[in-house]
């Protein structure tokens, strides 16, 4: 019995196609539903695929540091308000270009950033007397 | 480490769509699916949420219709000796190479 072997991969890299066709961490639903459309899924395949996200970016680093002491996971350990507070404070200056496009006061979009453009290899530095 | 799932970040379960419920998806885009008004997606992450067959029923359907885009054969494709760069380019890097490939880009079972 033969069968197919299925996927290979393409012979050409295309940088450009690749950022139309992939949606964002900062996509509206909206957004989403209609760059599953375009590839023939459904909004249940959108909800049913994304459930598989959690290992994707599993080796970002990101830690921050209260007082000399590394907490991981610390989006759970701080409160959004807390943590957007301490960001407006102290993150900017710290991590320069990766967080230019980050509009101050939305928590969700500064974390959405920082993971997805890699800049969590910086440990952010946060003293820990302004909260 | 950041993981998507803070609640059982190893493994593959419905928790991803528990979070969502308590507004701890990490990324946007992830949240929008519950958090967006009047979505049709937040009764499906509730049904996930509350099903983990039904999750995973649907996670392997969306899987394989995920699988069949655009799926290249044959030349029309190639294995890549690394994944982050097309073969052309891995020569000139000097990447060194893997095991050789079927031509027809099929395969005999036993």
């Amino acid at each position: 019995m033969k069968f197919p072997l299925g996927r290979r991969d393409s012979l050409i890299a295309n940088r450009t196609l690749a950022n139309q066709n992939l949606p964002s961490p900062f996509s509206t639903l909206a957004e989403l539903k209609e760059a599953f459309r375009r590839q023939g899924l459904d909004t249940t395949d959108l909800v049913a695929l994304s459930g598989n996200n959690k290992c994707s970016m599993c080796s970002t680093m990101l830690a921050i540091i209260i007082n000399g002491k590394t907490l991981q996971n610390f989006l759970y350990v701080v409160e959004f308000q807390v943590l957007i507070h301490l960001a407006e404070l102290t993150v900017f200056s710290f991590l320069g270009d990766c967080t230019t496009s980050v509009a101050l006061g939305d928590p969700i979009q500064l974390l959405t950033l920082l993971i997805y453009n890699n800049c969590a290899k910086y440990a952010l530095k946060v003293d820990l007397t302004i909260w | 480490m950041v993981n998507f799932d803070p609640t059982t970040p190893d493994r593959f379960d419905k928790n991803y769509y528990s979070n969502l419920q308590v507004k701890k998806g990490l990324l946007q885009s992830d949240q929008e699916l519950f958090s967006t008004p009047g979505a049709d997606t937040i009764t499906i992450v509730n049904r996930f949420s509350s099903s983990q067959n039904a999750f995973f029923d649907s996670f392997a359907a969306s899987m394989i219709k995920m699988g069949n885009i655009g799926v290249l054969t044959g030349k029309k494709g190639e294995i890549r000796k690394q994944c982050n760069f097309v073969n052309a380019k891995s020569v000139e890097l000097d990447m060194g190479t893997v095991a050789s490939e079927s031509e027809e880009g099929m395969v005999s079972s036993i």
